[in-house]
């Protein structure tokens, strides 16, 4: 499903550049669920956000379900952000200022579907988060961990074929990034949706069914 | 998704309640603006719009030359209405009409009623004109006998508030205790705005029905030309008006000679209202007025439209994550720019509906620069809230446009990786911005000092004679018996309060000009001037203290026996001292006396060559008093005005008694220039206002910001002088840019203004110094609000928060 050849990204320093990612190769197949590790600064944030189409490579191709992406044009990329990939961020990254209901409710608004068609799937997955009663508060009045469910509800509200999410634990005490966890699983075993997440959590990486390590822009072994 | 839009924009109104507000206030001020504008625009474009062929309708106006003085007059030569009607072949239909110079008085039921400037000799043509409906009597027959009068019902209620229309019909008006008139119709009142605002229309026929109308409106004198003789034409469809203006010269030319002469020329209807030298019959307006107006609003407008860029650029760090999750989850740049401006659409519609409210407010405070007779109603009509709901989508793209292409244009990764905010667009670019809108506000600002430097000037300059504790009292024009002027003449001077009355014609300051031509044989030609002449008695000169150079003072005559003359009417009659001008002959009466020059007009216009005579029995109609000014003048001038009322009610029962203090006839002399001053004072005020509002959000802002700088500072020792020095200074910066641009601009435009005055104050240096001081003043004074808060602020609480 995604496939990286050679990719390689730098960034301008002064007089030379700053090499963050160096000729990775990199397959991720459908309805995996991929952890992304290393320490900080070595790059895995950077090959996410390369991943979900929020950053161009330097050098080299990226195949998303066969078809080269890395130098599409913003609209074709924005019908992926629509339709194909999904977002968790560590920050939650809500918007501060629409309710629950509507903050789910943005991405099928971008996707023009009908007020019936976002209402049922809103209700839909306010229902399977068990959010009903917090569907009017806005995200100043929700918990870390409620507000992270939120940001997953709204990842997958539009149906999407990967999710990628960046620390999505990092911001959360245990118990609520051990409920997170579980909900990723839940979604890559039933729902078939493919994940990538970056951690710094052995604990979480469990979750997912391959690791791979990251160090000074390398895929390592 | 508009809902969505919709939704996040009112939050975020409302989050950043002080930013919201300083946006609003500015907007409003501009919208306000505009919006009183058009109103105004729309109402002044809106007159005689019904009137029946308005576009094949040419008023016939004169311009009169003689000797070096070109006079224009919105009337014509009597005999030309007839030549009108039978002799130019272009011409299709003639509509004339007299305005009532005559009466004074008009008697109905033993009540008195004094309004004659709404009262005219008309005939069909007129009312059909104008499209009347009748509402007695008809238009066939209403105007066709001698001795009848068509009112319109509002005047009909006037006269008789007790009865209904057709009771009004065969009802009497007594004209000047003399003429009976018979009410043959009554008319509706025009439901459109018109300049033609009469209310009582006599037939044609009763001026040959009567001596003293026929003396006045049936002369056969082709040089006597009043603007109260009204002369329209419709020309034939296609006809050239310049055709029609070479007939008229044809038949004005045998009656022009090299001294006299008239030129005709026809003014388009849609001018009447706009007609500025040869005015319409109640009021016109001035289309330079109108733009000058124009582009005020623009200029509040345009600050106000700088202040949403400068705040919202300003703060968009605020947005950027928005923009940034939007676009993460598939917003694209577009839909995100459409977001933003339909944000500031919200923005600029509250703005609009608080302007609507504040509207009546407006135009009741503001009434001294609006049209007298604008109705607060006319605020309510189809087109003015068209424009009204028009102008904030106007303004939401002008103002919205670069704050919302900069917001939408962050890139998702930049600001969802960190959570670092800082304000985007270009800083160059607001610090532009503000010097633009402090240039503005400085250039009112020095334009208001100019402008009262000059009224300042013109209200204490030396006149040339005495203007204190004078008064003029004009007595009944219709009065034509000398004897009654002179009894109240002596009744005023025993008055106890008053030192000296003269009964003379106008006082030496008048607004406007009575110019003679007076011609002299200095044995080997004929010198011919025109020459502005004032008529006084022997009192004259006495009262108001023109200091004789060579002669001696006036004696009171009936016609004119003898002249007095200014220095440059010395010179310009071709003497080269005043002592050799004594006893030579000018229009056959010699000269007495030279005086100084004094003033006789504004100090737009250069003192004129002049002359003083003495012609009792024409032009000594008004009485000049001068009162004592001893022990406490106030109780004193009270009692003294009280005796000449008194004095006047046992002369004329039947008159009103008016008067004018003379310095107020001199302060009316620069009414407009007062206007402008008030006009300039407001436009100073609001621009500073608009221009402080946005600065101040600026300050808030980056003070904001840079909290913790502050903090960091304090503990490092910084004073709070040096920490307010430091917050200040980065906006002193563009206050003193548009203080530099605003030097030359201002220069050149109040050079340009005071052009027009023949005496004229200095453009001093400490004007401009004293205007850029006032505007720094008050900026520092806003930025203030803010930056001493920061600097006062403990660095334990503003630290801790790390």
């Amino acid at each position: 499903m995604i496939q990286l050849q050679k990719i390689s990204k730098h960034y301008p320093v002064g007089f030379g550049k700053n090499e963050i990612l160096k000729d990775i190769d990199l397959t991720i197949e459908e309805g995996e669920f991929v952890s992304i590790m290393g320490p900080s600064g070595s790059g895995k944030s950077t090959l996410l956000h390369i991943l979900g189409l929020l950053e161009e490579p330097s050098a080299g191709a990226y195949l998303f379900q066969g078809e080269r992406v890395d130098k599409m044009n913003e609209k074709k990329r924005t019908q992926l952000h629509r339709g194909a990939i999904g977002f968790v961020f560590q920050a939650y990254h809500l918007i501060d200022e629409l309710t629950v209901y509507e903050n789910i409710e943005t991405p099928l608004l971008y996707k023009s579907l009908s007020g019936s068609e976002r209402k049922s799937k809103v209700a839909d997955v306010l229902d399977r988060f068990n959010m009903v009663a917090k569907k009017d508060l806005f995200p100043n009045q929700l918990s870390g961990g409620q507000q992270q469910l939120v940001g997953i509800a709204r990842a997958i509200v539009a149906e999407p074929r990967v999710i990628l999410a960046d620390e999505p634990t990092g911001n959360l005490h245990s118990d609520q990034a051990k409920s997170i966890m579980e909900l990723f699983k839940q979604l890559n075993e039933q729902d078939k949706i493919t994940i990538v997440q970056v951690t710094h959590s052995d604990l979480n990486a469990t979750y997912g069914n391959r690791i791979i390590q990251i160090r000074d822009g390398h895929i390592q072994g | 998704m508009i809902r969505n839009y919709f939704l996040v924009a009112i939050r975020n109104i409302w989050r950043n309640k002080v930013f919201s507000l300083l946006n609003i206030a500015g907007l409003v001020v501009g919208i306000s603006a505009a919006l009183v504008v058009y109103l105004v625009v729309f109402y002044e474009s809106g007159f005689n719009k019904n009137v029946a062929d308005r576009e094949h309708l040419y008023r016939v106006v004169s311009t009169i030359t003689f000797t070096g003085d070109s006079v224009k007059n919105a009337g014509v030569p009597i005999p030309l209405i007839a030549v009108a009607k039978e002799n130019i072949p272009q011409v299709e239909k003639v509509v004339n009409f007299f305005r009532n110079d005559v009466t004074s008085r008009i008697t109905v039921d033993r009540k008195d009623f004094k309004n004659k400037e709404d009262i005219i000799f008309a005939d069909r043509s007129y009312t059909d004109m104008l499209g009347y409906q009748w509402l007695g009597g008809t238009a066939a027959t209403a105007l066709s006998q001698p001795f009848s009068v068509v009112l319109t019902a509002e005047r009909a209620r006037l006269y008789f508030p007790r009865l209904q229309v057709d009771q009004v019909l065969g009802k009497q008006l007594l004209y000047d205790d003399s003429i009976r008139l018979t009410v043959t119709g009554v008319v509706k009142n025009l439901s459109y705005r018109t300049d033609f605002w009469f209310q009582e229309m006599i037939s044609m026929p009763t001026i040959n029905a009567n001596a003293a109308f026929k003396k006045v409106y049936a002369s056969d004198n082709w040089q006597n030309i009043g603007s109260s003789t009204q002369l329209f034409l419709k020309l034939r469809p296609g006809a050239a008006p310049q055709e029609v203006n070479a007939t008229l010269a044809k038949y004005m030319a045998p009656n022009n000679n090299k001294d006299f002469a008239t030129t005709m020329a026809l003014e388009p209807l849609e001018d009447l209202h706009f007609s500025q030298d040869f005015q319409a019959y109640y009021r016109t307006a001035d289309r330079k007025q109108l733009r000058i107006l124009t582009l005020i609003a623009l200029a509040l407008l345009g600050l106000a439209v700088i202040n949403f860029v400068n705040l919202t650029t300003a703060q968009a760090s605020r947005r950027a994550k928005e923009t940034g999750i939007r676009k993460a989850i598939g917003g694209t740049t577009s839909q995100l720019i459409r977001q933003f401006l339909s944000e500031t659409l919200v923005l600029t519609l509250m703005a609009a509906i608080l302007s609507l409210l504040l509207a009546p407010l407006l135009i009741l405070s503001f009434h001294a620069f609006l049209p007298e007779d604008l109705p607060v109603s006319q605020l309510y009509t189809v087109p003015v809230l068209a424009f009204l709901f028009a102008l904030p989508v106007v303004v939401a793209l002008l103002a919205g446009i670069y704050p919302a292409y900069v917001l939408a244009r962050f890139q998702p990764v930049a600001v969802l990786k960190t959570n670092t905010g800082r304000s985007a667009g270009k800083a160059w670019l607001r610090q532009t911005l503000t010097a633009t809108q402090f240039t503005v506000a400085q250039f009112f600002v020095i334009a208001t000092l100019i402008v009262s430097k000059q009224i300042n000037f013109s209200l204490n300059k030396d006149l040339g004679f005495r203007k204190d504790a004078i008064l003029t009292i004009p007595t009944p024009y219709s009065d034509e018996d000398p004897a009654r002027r002179n009894q109240l003449e002596a009744r005023i001077a025993a008055l106890p309060g008053v030192a000296m009355v003269s009964l003379s014609g106008r006082a030496p300051v008048i607004n406007g000009s009575m110019t003679s031509i007076l011609s002299r044989n200095n044995g080997k030609q004929e010198i011919k001037k025109s020459i502005e002449v004032r008529y006084g008695d022997s009192a004259y000169l006495p009262l108001y203290q023109l200091p004789l150079l060579a002669g001696r003072n006036l004696t009171t005559t009936d016609s004119i026996r003898e002249w007095i003359l200014n220095e440059n009417a010395v010179t310009a009659l071709g003497f080269d001292r005043p002592q050799d001008a004594i006893g030579q002959v000018v229009e056959g009466a010699p000269v007495v006396g030279v005086v100084k020059n004094f003033a006789v007009r504004s100090v737009r216009s250069e003192i004129p060559a002049t002359a003083i005579a003495s012609y009792a029995t024409r032009y000594h109609r008004t009485l000049h008093v001068r009162l004592r000014q001893t022990g406490e003048a106030g109780v004193v001038w009270k009692n003294a005005i009280a005796g000449m009322e008194q004095a006047w009610k046992t002369v004329y029962p039947r008159e009103d008694f008016d008067y004018e203090f003379l310095d107020k006839t001199i302060a009316n002399l620069y009414s407009k220039e007062q206007r402008m001053g008030n006009l300039l004072n407001w436009c100073a005020g609001l621009a500073i206002f608009i221009s402080i509002l946005g600065l101040l959000g600026l300050v808030i802002f980056t003070t904001d910001q840079r909290t913790k700088e502050i903090g960091i500072r304090k503990v490092l020792g910084a004073t709070v002088w040096q920490v307010v020095r430091m917050l200040t200074g980065d906006f002193m910066k563009p206050v003193l840019i548009a203080f530099l641009l605003a030097i030359p601009l201002s220069w050149w435009a109040m050079n340009q203004w005071l052009q027009s005055f023949a005496y004229r104050t200095g453009l001093s240096w400490w004007i401009f110094l004293a205007g850029g001081m006032m505007m720094a003043f008050m900026a520092l004074a806003a930025m203030s609000l803010k930056t001493i808060k920061a600097a006062l602020s403990n660095p334990a609480h503003t630290l801790k928060t790390e």
